[in-house]
């Protein structure tokens, strides 16, 4: 069910870092690039971005899809991520589970949904649209939420689930996004991992957050927490082999210090798949 | 209405306004731990802050003129004004010169100088196109070059300002004294050359030029141009713009060359 492509393990292409991926080239299986940040007519980012395809694969990851938003579908931003797809020929493009503003508004956030048939329709009907302007399947990521809304009728597992179901399309599974609900919904994160469709799963986020007492909040500044590292290990145990990456965003550190934290979930990976099972370049 | 757009527009007037528009809090769960305000609260301090971050990452001279205070107080009132429309983050700043305008009405340069940084941004991010080379030049023969179109290349801006704009620009870039502020009719070009985005002073004539040529106008329409606005003969007219072509292909400015 998932396109069969297993890339290893990736990072978060950044452009702190384009000018020591290109005079080390490290040994990194993959980068998966912010759409957004390449949606221009040329240019530095532009440039970067084709001379790292060179020699990697990329993925396209989009935070302005929207996909869940009352707005119509922004057929213009589409046109440009499907230019981009293109020119970079990324291996899969994905985008989150959320909406991001109506009435024509973005507020550039990750907000959650309410989990309804309502919801559910009319995203499964946008998906497939999207999919269909776009010429192949998406992948949908689950968001990091702080807030719950009264008229959800299911669980977040099971709206995730039953949306890549019905519009068939797959799914970027981010760990830490599991924990972080986990703590800020009170549910027991292996029963999300366990709900996911093992055939849909193409891609693993992995990320660090921030411990705020009584809620998490999904940073993406810090390394990956040990008990996202352990929720990993029993996801790489359910789903077999996904392509992982590491997600940093803020306080983005040297390349080599996020290539040896991929390193943590290439050893998790071998532990449990066998060393010969496992490409880091 | 549906119970989808309800819930979004209550959270969204929520994110704009914060507790002047609470209604959404009856549309959620308390959670099981601490207060629903604050788990609120992360959406509305996350949407402030990001785009208060795009402001600063744009326009980081003018935060480090103004301080960073006075900058919050700046963007804050300029996201009210101006909610995002755009799907890049980026795209959301581009409005702040025009906003500077109102805002900083007395401070005149300011939005001077957000247009500046703002044009060397789409410079950066311009077509990447082959600029004209001198080879193609050589081969247009002589009685065509009255007609001579020369089409700028997409990275090129020319500016105007009523103020030392640029001198102030230069100084907070080189981390330099701040020239007295003062009003002064001034030119300057933006263009990109390989990866880099260049600015630099225009005299008067330069930048007739650069514009006409903006314009779609010929090269004899130019040389007229001088020879009325910089008091040249004909002759002269058109060995001074010759050579400013000369300089404008090897600085990069010219796209190609349009014969009519």
């Amino acid at each position: 069910m998932t396109d069969g492509v297993y890339l290893g393990f990736g990072l978060g292409l950044r452009a702190q870092h384009y000018s020591a991926i290109l005079e080390n080239w490290p040994k990194v299986d993959w980068f998966e690039a912010m759409t957004e940040d390449y949606l221009v007519a040329g240019g530095r980012s532009l440039h970067y971005l084709r001379r790292i395809r060179e020699r990697y694969p990329i993925v396209l990851h989009g935070v302005s899809l929207s996909v869940g938003s009352s707005d119509p579908i922004n057929f213009d931003y589409l046109k440009k991520v499907k230019e981009l797809a293109t020119s970079i020929q990324p291996t899969w493009i994905s985008d989150h589970l959320c909406w991001t503003g109506v009435h024509g508004l973005n507020v550039h956030d990750l907000l959650p949904l309410p989990y309804t048939e309502e919801s559910m329709k009319h995203i499964v009907n946008r998906v497939q649209q999207i999919q269909d302007f776009l010429g192949r399947r998406i992948l949908l990521e689950n968001v990091s939420s702080y807030i719950e809304y009264r008229s959800s009728v299911m669980k977040e597992w099971e709206f995730l689930a039953a949306i890549a179901k019905q519009a068939d399309c797959l799914i970027l599974l981010d760990i830490n996004n599991i924990y972080v609900n986990s703590i800020n919904h009170q549910f027991n994160p292996l029963d999300y991992l366990d709900a996911m469709p093992v055939n849909r799963v193409q891609q693993f986020h992995l990320a660090g957050h921030a411990d705020c007492e009584h809620y998490i909040i999904d940073t993406h500044d810090a390394p990956v927490v040990d008990s996202v590292w352990s929720l990993y290990d029993a996801a790489v145990r359910r789903f077999s082999k996904v392509s992982t990456m590491i997600e940093r965003d803020d306080n983005i550190p040297e390349l080599a210090e996020l290539v040896e934290e991929l390193q943590r979930a290439k050893q998790i990976a071998e532990t449990i798949w066998g060393k010969e099972n496992v490409c880091v370049a | 209405m549906s119970v989808l757009l309800n819930l979004q527009e209550m959270l969204q007037a929520h994110l704009f306004v914060g507790d002047d528009d609470d209604r959404i809090a009856d549309q959620l769960m308390q959670p099981a731990k601490g207060a629903l305000a604050d788990r609120l609260a992360i959406y509305v301090d996350a949407y402030r802050l990001s785009l208060i971050d795009a402001l600063e990452k744009e326009y980081v001279l003018i935060q480090a003129h103004l301080g960073e205070e006075a900058f919050i107080e700046l963007s804050d009132a300029y996201i009210d004004e101006h909610p995002s429309r755009f799907f890049s983050i980026g795209d959301f700043t581009k409005e702040f010169p025009d906003f500077l305008v109102n805002y900083h009405a007395k401070k005149g340069y300011l939005s001077e100088l957000a247009t500046l940084i703002r044009a060397l941004s789409l410079s950066r991010d311009a077509a990447d196109e082959p600029p004209l080379n001198q080879t193609e030049l050589a081969d247009i023969p002589l009685h065509d070059w009255p007609l001579l179109c020369f089409r700028t290349h997409p990275s090129v801006y020319c500016l105007t300002f009523q103020w030392n704009t640029f001198e102030i620009w230069k100084a907070l870039v080189e981390g330099t004294a701040l020239p007295s502020v003062c009003k002064e009719v001034s030119h300057c070009v933006i263009w990109r050359k390989e990866l880099q985005a260049y600015v630099k002073n225009l005299a008067p004539l330069e930048y007739l030029m650069l514009r006409a040529w903006q314009e779609g106008r010929c090269f004899s329409d130019v040389c007229e141009l001088v020879c009325t606005n910089g008091m040249l003969s004909e002759t002269d007219a058109a060995g001074f713009v010759a050579g400013y072509v000369a300089r404008c292909l090897n600085d990069q400015f010219f796209l190609r060359v349009d014969i009519p």
